[in-house]
């Protein structure tokens, strides 16, 4: 169906979108809760959210996301009302039906800001979640079906006395020609919603000429569409019945509202409760006629009809409610608010008997609100009561009375006794009864719910408030000196931002390339106040600079953890296992861009720990396991990066079948096989092609193995590792850099040529003899505290220079070499000469460049040199070659 | 007296939710609209934008509504010294009403607010500003 958005109407869509998103997510939170753990309260907390997002999407004319959440609540209320017990279908119908309307949501939020000007939108929604709700509702004897039935004829019963049941036995079935059907449906639904969203605004605007034309314009298409279809079917039919139901329906609507149009009749609260009424059982047999099967007794139209074309029935109420002005008096509630504060007021100067500058200001202000909201008001005694509180207040002021004598306080005392009095019999009672009603009013008036739900829900919606607005002071209060809005900001300049803040960085590093010259050229004086203005002050400008930006883009990964407990109950239940998540740390923060990328990863992981990991409850049991299998996420911050842990208690990897498997697959030889250390075996599953189920399940082995896990964390400059045990469980370690743009690296040369290595995979730098480098085969070996590591010669792989490794020997005959480790395997490099550690912004390569292994990037040294900076990853591959 | 459209009404409230909710409310009735998120942003469009009537809430960040209201007061252009204030707040005592008038706002409404009250108490309020 389409929908269109106004450019006015955006902020006010964004703000439901993202209200809504909100709720959703808590929802699907509750509903899992109450999966687990049942609670009345939990079922009300997920039908207020529902309901809110019902009414937030009708504002907006949203009509699928509307009917949608407005079917999940009717399921709700059942629940709610002890009526139909939590069942496990019950529980997937609602995870499944908060799924539609996120995917909904998301549509809007995509179509609102995919341009300035107007959209329209294209909503379509899958009927048979609704025809799947309305199942499950229907379902143990379809107690739910009766009640509702109960409650429309409680709505109707008012004006259907004497009800009678339309006898649907001996009807015969009708033929409607189908394409003319689709289409009266169409646009029967589309008439309906019309009317109830411009009904809605006249609630509170009766006099919207536009609103009322439209009301008009669509019962009167319902009419003449109902009409045309009935005159091609068989007059005795059922359905003919209820399409004549709906054109007599609206046809009475229509000429109520005719004499409202000319003038006749006044729209009162009274008009639209009743056009409200007629709505209400056009859409009841709409449904019925959708539902060619459902043959249900409905109630009969004519009371309805009665009373819409009942001739007395408005005007003599009519003119009392004008004389009195319709509706809620400003009047009534502007002297409430002179007497609230007036007594709060003398209360206090009695028991003080004194008062301030700050009193009497005030009193004068609502002597000024009482004297304005009354002008309209004839009567005498009223405005001289006033005019004598003004003087009393006025010699007060200027000291002609103290309050020691109790002259003023009398008067005053008697004279709000007077404007009670007066509250009372001429505005209090008249007002608070006539006039517009409220929605609850009228919800109980249409027999949705009693009085006494009302009161409930009322006193509900009020303690929810405060409790929002307790909460979210408390969210506020540590910031409230700061700016806590928030603003949107397109990802892209943010990006932009950070790159300059990078080069900014970068640039700083040149000062002290200048500063030594100065030094050296013997210029003190200006190398210190160089040093003092430029290096300090712009190098901690800077500095600030970078870590407000990197603040700015973090966000907490609990925007990815949330999606897991969903998942994981989901698999559990799929692969009949019993698994408990655990999530540590969700409000460690990441960059936005590390959050996004890292979220396919991660449930690709989680989903092999479901699938792979946790063993099936009998296994478990066999095992002496307990039978609920845990796996545990966990994020925390170690110092510039983010670990996140995912932890299960599951049967480990059996590092023999993976070395089978690799072998089997051609990925390995036999030989190489037998030779892997144990850590080289488990990342054998981060070769492409790779998988070691025996089974394809749905969710993983897809063929988007671990390989791409990896190469996705690879770019996101992080590093995996695998620790596991057979039979005792798995862990994989993700070390993320809190953020992407800029990462500190160690230079060092090698021959005449700069490079860089990322700082977070060096493990540490030492000096051997060369005397200790050992020769296996062609590779050089060296064992270090015990621990043997292989050597990297990068001048042999990138024919550097012709100088031999000799060349990297000091004087005492030693080398340099670095320690790095990158997927829990250690290698050295061997350097000439060891530089400076640096901030660094890398720059991609040109694609000729970056295919040779062991390269990621380049970036600008201080001094204005380029730099290669390396790859550990990729570096590993050079060691076997 | 002004019609509705030609009233235009400041929304000062930190929520969101709230801030629409209202804006919903006055845009149907007819009204014209601005908002503020609190009393410093909205001390900086009353001071940039003609209004006719501010509608803000108490507690807010930066600056909370009885400041907002206070300094309102105390500002040297008279059209925005006296510009009909409402306070729409959830306490309901009143000794909060009380520091309402004090600080000098004209009306106070209790929140959840009823569309009619709100749309008639601006009427009331403007009308009266207009009368004098």
């Amino acid at each position: 169906m389409e929908i269109t958005i106004t450019k006015d109407d955006k902020s006010l869509a964004l703000g439901f979108v993202e209200e809504s998103l909100e709720l959703l997510n808590d929802i699907e939170e509750r509903i899992l809760e109450m999966e687990a753990n049942y609670d009345i309260e939990t079922v009300n907390d997920i039908f207020r959210a529902v309901h809110t997002i019902k009414g937030t999407s009708s504002f907006l004319s949203l009509t699928p996301i509307k009917n949608l959440s407005h079917n999940l609540e009717f399921l709700l209320d059942d629940l709610r009302k002890g009526k139909r017990e939590l069942t496990q279908e019950i529980v997937d119908v609602l995870l499944k039906g908060s799924d539609i309307l996120r995917s909904l949501i998301l549509e809007v939020k995509n179509s609102v800001e995919s341009s300035e000007e107007d959209v329209i939108l294209n909503l379509e929604i899958d009927e048979s979640i609704i025809e799947e709700i309305k199942e499950v509702r229907e379902k143990e004897g379809g107690t739910s079906e009766k009640s509702e039935q109960v409650k429309v004829e409680k709505a109707e019963d008012k004006i259907i006395k004497t009800e009678e049941n339309l006898d649907t036995t001996n009807l015969k079935n009708a033929e409607i020609p189908s394409d003319m059907f689709v289409q009266y449906k169409d646009e029967a639904k589309e008439h309906l919603d019309n009317i109830e969203n411009h009904l809605l605004t006249l609630e509170n605007n009766p006099d919207n000429q536009d609103s009322i034309n439209e009301v008009f314009r669509s019962l009167h298409s319902l009419k003449g569409n109902s009409g045309l279809l009935l005159s091609l079917i068989e007059q005795e039919s059922y359905e003919a019945k209820l399409l004549s139901f709906i054109k007599d329906v609206a046809h009475g609507g229509e000429s109520l509202l005719q004499r409202v149009r000319d003038g006749k009749l006044k729209l009162s609260s009274e008009i639209i409760s009743l056009l409200f009424r007629a709505l209400d059982y056009m859409n009841l047999i709409f449904d019925r006629i959708i539902q060619r099967e459902n043959r249900e007794s409905v109630p009969l139209p004519d009371n309805l009809i009665r009373e819409l074309s009942k001739k007395e029935f408005k005007e003599e109420k009519e003119t009392k409610e004008e004389q009195k002005s319709s509706g809620y008096d400003p009047v009534a509630e502007a002297m409430d608010q002179f007497l609230d504060v007036s007594e709060k007021l003398l209360n206090e100067w009695k028991n003080k008997q004194e008062y301030t500058k700050k009193d009497i200001d005030t009193f004068k202000r609502i002597i000024k609100l009482l004297e304005t909201s009354t002008m309209d008001i004839d009567d005498e005694e009223l405005k001289k009561s006033i005019q004598t509180v003004k003087e009393t207040i006025e010699f007060l002021e200027k000291g002609k009375f103290n309050l020691k004598d109790g002259i003023a306080t009398g008067i005053l005392e008697d004279k709000i006794a007077f404007f009670k009095k007066f509250k009372e019999e001429n505005l209090g009672r008249e007002f608070k009864e006539s006039g517009v009603k409220k929605i609850g009013e009228i919800l109980v008036e249409k027999g949705k719910i009693d009085e006494k739900d009302l009161k409930e829900a009322l006193e509900e919606q009020k303690k929810q408030i405060e409790r929002a607005e307790k909460k979210e002071r408390e969210f506020k209060m540590p910031l409230s000196s700061t700016q806590i809005e928030s603003i949107r900001v397109r990802m892209d300049k943010l990006d932009k931002l950070m790159n300059d803040i990078g080069e900014l960085i970068i640039s700083k590093n040149s000062f002290f390339h200048i500063y030594t010259k100065l030094v050296q050229a013997n210029v003190p004086d200006i190398a210190k106040e160089f040093k003092e203005k430029m290096i300090m002050k712009i190098g901690r400008l800077a500095e600030d600079l970078q870590n407000t930006i990197v603040q700015i883009r973090m966000i907490p990964v609990k925007t990815v953890f949330q999606k897991f407990p969903r998942m994981v109950r989901d698999l559990a239940l799929k692969n009949g296992k019993k698994i408990r998540l655990v999530m540590e740390g969700e409000d460690t923060e990441l960059d936005k861009t590390v959050i996004e990328k890292i979220s396919d990863p991660l449930v690709h992981i989680v989903r092999n720990s479901c699938d792979h990991g946790i063993e099936t409850p009998e296994e478990r049991r066999k095992n002496n396991k307990e039978e609920t299998g845990t796996i545990l996420l966990k994020a925390e911050k170690k110092g510039n990066n983010v670990i996140i842990m995912i932890i299960d208690d599951g049967r480990g990897m059996d590092i023999e079948k993976i070395k089978r498997k690799a072998v089997e697959k051609g990925l390995i030889s036999e030989e190489e096989a037998e030779k892997l250390s144990k850590r080289e075996a488990i990342n054998l599953i981060f070769l492409p092609g790779f998988s070691t189920a025996d089974k394809v399940t749905e969710v993983s082995g897809r063929g988007v193995g671990m390989d791409v896990v990896k190469t996705n964390i690879t770019k996101l400059k992080g590093s995996i590792e695998i620790e596991t045990e057979k039979g005792v469980g798995t862990t994989i370690i993700i070390k993320l850099p809190l953020t992407l743009a800029i990462t500190k690296g160690l230079s060092f040369r090698l021959g005449t040529e700069y490079y860089i290595v990322p700082l977070e995979n060096v493990e540490e730098i030492i000096k051997i003899k060369e005397d200790d480098i050992r020769f296996f085969k062609d590779r050089r070996i060296v064992n270090i505290r015990g621990e043997v590591i292989e050597l990297l010669d990068l001048k042999k792989n990138y024919d550097i220079a012709e100088e031999n490794i000799k060349s990297s020997l000091n004087e005492d005959n030693e080398l340099n070499i670095i320690i790095l480790k990158n997927m829990g395997i250690k290698f050295g490099l061997i350097v000439d000469e060891l530089e400076e550690e640096l901030d660094m912004v890398v720059k991609p390569l040109p694609p000729y460049l970056s295919s040779i292994p062991g390269i990621g990037g380049s970036t600008i040294l201080g001094d204005g040199r380029v730099a290669i900076v390396l790859e550990p990853s990729e570096m590993i591959s050079l060691l076997n070659s | 007296m002004k019609g509705r459209k030609d009233i235009k009404v400041l929304i000062v409230d930190d929520s969101n939710m709230t801030r629409n909710y209202h804006a919903y409310i006055l845009r149907s009735a007819g009204f014209k609209i601005g908002e503020a998120s609190d009393g410093y942003e909205a001390l900086e469009k009353l001071l940039t934008d003609e209004y006719d009537i501010v509608l803000s809430d108490i507690n807010m960040p930066r600056m909370d509504g009885i400041t907002f209201i206070k300094t309102v007061r105390e500002q040297d252009d008279e059209k925005i010294r006296e510009i009909p204030i409402i306070i729409i707040s959830t306490e309901d005592e009143a000794e909060d009403k009380r520091k309402g008038f004090e600080a000098g706002c004209d009306f106070y409404i209790v929140k959840p607010v009823n569309p009619e009250k709100l749309v008639k108490s601006i009427e009331m309020l403007v009308k009266k500003r207009g009368g004098e």
